[in-house]
């Protein structure tokens, strides 16, 4: 929508020329491309951060002298007119191998950073290894208080104790389990546990009942998550009886 | 005087009656009263100080005026005498009897308080003559010592505010003219030049007319003090600094961000806030003319990198303090997205002296790309320590030697640490580098907000970059795997290398991360966070390549790789070190040579340090260094057999 309003301008990615519209988020489109810019941190759903810097490419804007090159993660740059980009430069492709060496040393038995770091030609690290499981790219608690509006997580501390919780590391009272953060996560470290009567979601401290459509007789969503959907969406109150797919097949 | 002050002539009257009323007794004794005088205990020298003026009547005749910093915090608490200008340090409030008896009764000094110039012994009488502060050139910080910080009338007797009422009746585009002739350059550290970021806030759009300014008193750097000190000492400066950047810009608001760790500061700025309100210098048409702009003090929790622009906005808006990209500059859209210009408390502090004395007096200061003056925090192993308003382009030299007195206990320079943490270690090679923002970041180091650490041949600089990098690691906001992990990878590496355990393999690792941490993170913080590690490597290469290859430390600091040995020749048998150690590693009796056992030791030092007959050495490889001796009655005992 916002795209729509934006001025469309010309770009040189590489060498090429693509069309995108001004001010809008630089990756996105090199992605649309259909280049390979790898990537952890980003999720077209929320505002980008900037966390892993995998997505680095090398620019130079309209003024600058032709040799002048600058370093900057692409998913929080703008496309600008007369932008170029170089995605896949020595420079660029040096400085990501080292970030994969990075986060391969915090994460070494992620499958997902190890796999990500073998798409760029990173077998091994040659860093000290710690036994992490999380990145920190910030996407749980970006979805959580951008999309589902739950606020349950949040950054803490700084530096080398920087870490993703609930506040205070204590069992949130805000979450409603809804699993957006599963979904979101890049190194799949959150885990959702779900049987019959309760869903878990042990990082957060959260166990909760789930509700049963009354006409399957199934479990489909944490009562808390549809009781705060009813409340903010002003639903009937029995709107949430069955579950959403099955009133689509009514 | 009537308040508010509602016209330009109505101040110049305020300042004409401040004058009269203001005007110094027969005798003023300015006592520093700054954060470092008050932590040596400057505040009972001015209790028994008022007290014994009382007791003699003196009450007329005398007066004792708190002042801010004078810079000589090395020897606190220090107090200057008006008229004569005799300079009296080191003070407790046993002297107070003297001072008063001998100088403000028969005219004479007390000898005994007087400086005395290191090596020489030679006494220096007046405060002007004293190398420390012969060789400097104060224009921010010359009332410093001289008014009483929590008094707007005193800062009106020296002619505060007039440079704001000129400002008031000039055309804004005028003024940015002058600031930009000028080339006031930021003193937080970056060094942009304050009249092109004016500019651009000016001439960018604010929808509803809100454009901001904020005063950066967010300085985190160990042992920097200087903003701390501006405020403390003169904080009308910095306001009046302020509502004239206000006015050129078109602000509406402003705000220091200034840390909670400053209480002083912050009391003393809150009281300058609510004088300057009262006397129509904040707050609605200032001094009559269309400007309204007030002043809110945001206090910061203590993070290094809410010193950062972005960070300190979004501190302000109260989010966590993590930069964000600056694409469009905050100038443009920074706090609450507006157009906000941020100036450090040095840079707003010049500001009226540029108004008040024009462009061309600032320029004929300092270089031709860097004017004006600098305040420098120079610490470490200096003989003066202290705050230091120097001309831009000094040499390093100059600095440290004329100004700070030269090398503590006559070591060798090794090196000097500009521009705070990010910065630089600059080695003897380059000690005639003129001090100015592009020379220093040419040499890899940064002008930063001005501290400037001095280091002597006993600094182990792979120790030194090892230090920096753990506190900017520590103070790094964490979002930038480069930042947070990089630093905490060259941090380990470095352990490896201080603990003899380090490869050339990490050494060309630790090359490789400083590169990455530097070019592919998002703030300043981290693109300049590599700089003590960087070059240290550069200029002191060797020390790395003794740590790796030979697993020697020629400063003797790195524990794993040194060794304590009592010399049995010299050894008195007096019984101290072996008293003194911590782990009872040292053997020996009366008339019996004291022997240390290696097994037991951790290599604290105190043997060393305590023994007073210079029998004990340190060593690594061929570097060696013997303990001081103090006393000369050396009787050596025969080794036991």
């Amino acid at each position: 929508m916002e795209a729509m309003k934006k001025k469309p301008v010309l770009i040189t990615v590489d060498g090429r020329q693509i069309e995108a519209p001004e001010e809008t988020n630089l990756l996105s489109h090199l992605l649309d491309a259909g280049l390979d810019i790898p990537n952890l941190c980003y999720h077209e759903a929320v505002r980008p951060y900037g966390a892993c810097r995998l997505c680095l490419v090398e620019v130079n804007q309209k003024g600058w002298k032709p040799e002048w090159r600058k370093i900057s993660t692409s998913c929080n740059f703008p496309v600008l007119e007369g932008l170029t980009v170089y995605t896949d430069s020595d420079k660029v492709l040096r400085h990501r191998r080292l970030v994969a060496e990075l986060l391969l040393a915090r994460c070494p038995r992620s499958a997902e950073v190890r796999e990500m770091a073998e798409r760029l030609g990173v077998e091994r690290t040659r860093l000290r290894e710690q036994d992490e499981d999380c990145i920190l790219c910030g996407l749980c608690a970006r979805v959580c208080a951008e999309i589902v509006g739950a606020h349950a997580i949040t950054f803490n501390a700084r530096g080398g104790r920087k870490g993703l919780s609930t506040p205070f590391a204590e069992p949130s009272r805000e979450c409603i389990a809804c699993g957006a953060c599963v979904f979101v996560c890049p190194v799949s470290c959150i885990k959702l546990v779900q049987d019959e009567s309760t869903r878990t979601i042990d990082r957060w401290g959260v166990s909760l009942e789930m509700a049963v459509s009354k006409r399957t007789g199934l479990p489909f969503a944490p009562r808390k998550q549809l009781d705060g959907f009813a409340l903010r969406a002003g639903l009937p109150p029995d709107f949430y009886d069955v579950a959403p797919g099955e009133i689509e097949r009514r | 005087m009537q308040l508010p002050i509602r016209t330009r002539d109505r101040l110049l009257a305020a300042v004409e009656e401040a004058r009269k009323r203001k005007a110094p007794p027969e005798h003023v004794i300015y006592l520093c009263a700054g954060t470092g005088c008050r932590a040596s205990g400057a505040m009972d020298l001015a209790g028994a100080m008022k007290a014994e003026i009382e007791g003699k009547g003196l009450g007329k005749r005398v007066l004792v005026k708190l002042t801010g910093c004078h810079g000589f915090c090395e020897k606190g608490p220090l107090v200057v005498h008006h008229p004569s200008g005799v300079f009296y340090q080191t003070l407790k409030p046993g002297d107070v009897k003297d001072i008063l008896e001998t100088t403000i009764d028969r005219g004479d000094v007390v000898e005994r308080l007087l400086y005395r110039r290191p090596g020489t012994g030679e006494i220096v009488r007046l405060e002007k003559d004293i190398p420390f502060y012969a060789n400097q050139k104060r224009i921010v910080f010359d009332l410093n010592g001289r008014i009483d910080p929590f008094d707007i009338d005193d800062y009106l007797a020296h002619g505060g505010y007039v440079a704001l009422a000129k400002a008031l009746a000039t055309e804004p585009g005028k003024l940015l003219e002058e600031v930009k002739k000028a080339n006031l350059r930021g003193r937080g550290g970056g060094g942009f030049p304050a009249g092109r970021k004016w500019e651009e806030c000016r001439s960018a759009p604010a929808p509803e007319g809100i454009r901001y300014v904020i005063c950066n008193a967010d300085e985190g750097d160990p042992g920097a003090f200087m903003d701390r000190s501006v405020i403390e000492g003169n904080p009308h400066r910095v306001i009046e600094g302020m509502v004239i950047g206000a006015w050129t810009i078109g602000a509406t608001d402003g705000y220091v961000y200034i840390r909670h760790e400053y209480p002083l500061a912050v009391e003393t700025l809150a009281k300058a806030i609510e004088e300057a309100r009262r006397y129509g210098l904040l707050g609605s048409d200032i001094l009559g003319s269309s400007l309204s702009f007030d002043i809110k003090i945001n206090r910061g929790g203590g993070a290094f990198v809410c010193g950062e622009s972005t960070a300190l906005m979004a501190s302000i808006e109260g989010e966590v303090g993590e930069p964000r990209a600056k694409h469009i500059h905050t100038a443009v859209q920074g706090l609450y997205n507006r157009p906000t210009n941020l100036n450090n408390v040095e840079t707003w502090a010049n500001v009226p002296l540029i108004v008040e004395r024009g462009a061309g007096w600032f320029t004929s200061i300092g270089t031709k790309g860097s004017s004006g003056t600098k305040i420098f925090s120079l610490v470490g192993k200096v003989a003066n320590t202290g705050l230091v308003e120097v001309p831009m382009g000094i040499s390093l030299r100059s600095l440290i030697y004329d100004v700070g007195g030269g090398i503590l206990g006559g070591k060798e320079f090794k090196a000097v640490q500009t521009g705070g943490p990010s910065g630089g270690a600059l080695p003897s090679s380059l000690l005639d580098l003129p001090v100015d923002f592009d020379s220093l970041t040419r040499a890899g180091s940064m002008m930063g907000s001005g501290g400037a650490i001095v280091m002597d041949e006993a600094t182990c600089m792979v120790d030194v970059a090892r230090y920096f990098t753990k506190f900017l690691e520590d103070e790094s906001c964490g979002k930038c795997v480069t930042c947070r992990e990089g630093l905490r990878q060259m941090g380990w590496i470095l352990d490896d290398v201080c603990a003899g355990k380090g490869t050339r393999g990490q050494l060309e690792l630790l090359g490789d991360l400083g590169e990455v941490v530097k070019e592919a993170s998002l703030c300043a913080l981290g693109g300049t966070a590599a700089n003590p590690l960087l070059s240290t490597i550069k200029y002191f290469g060797e020390e790395y390549e003794e740590h790796i290859g030979e697993k020697v430390c020629r400063a003797l600091v790195c524990k794993e790789l040194i060794r304590y040995e009592i010399l049995e020749d010299r050894c008195t048998a007096c019984g101290i070190c072996r008293k003194d150690c911590p782990t009872q590693a040292i053997a020996g009796a009366k008339k019996t040579v004291h022997v240390l056992d290696q097994a037991k030791c951790i290599k604290c030092g105190v043997c060393y340090d305590s023994c007073k007959y210079g029998s004990v050495s340190v060593a690594s490889g061929s570097y060696r260094r013997v303990s001081e001796q103090i006393k000369f009655k050396l009787r050596p005992v025969k080794a036991s057999a």
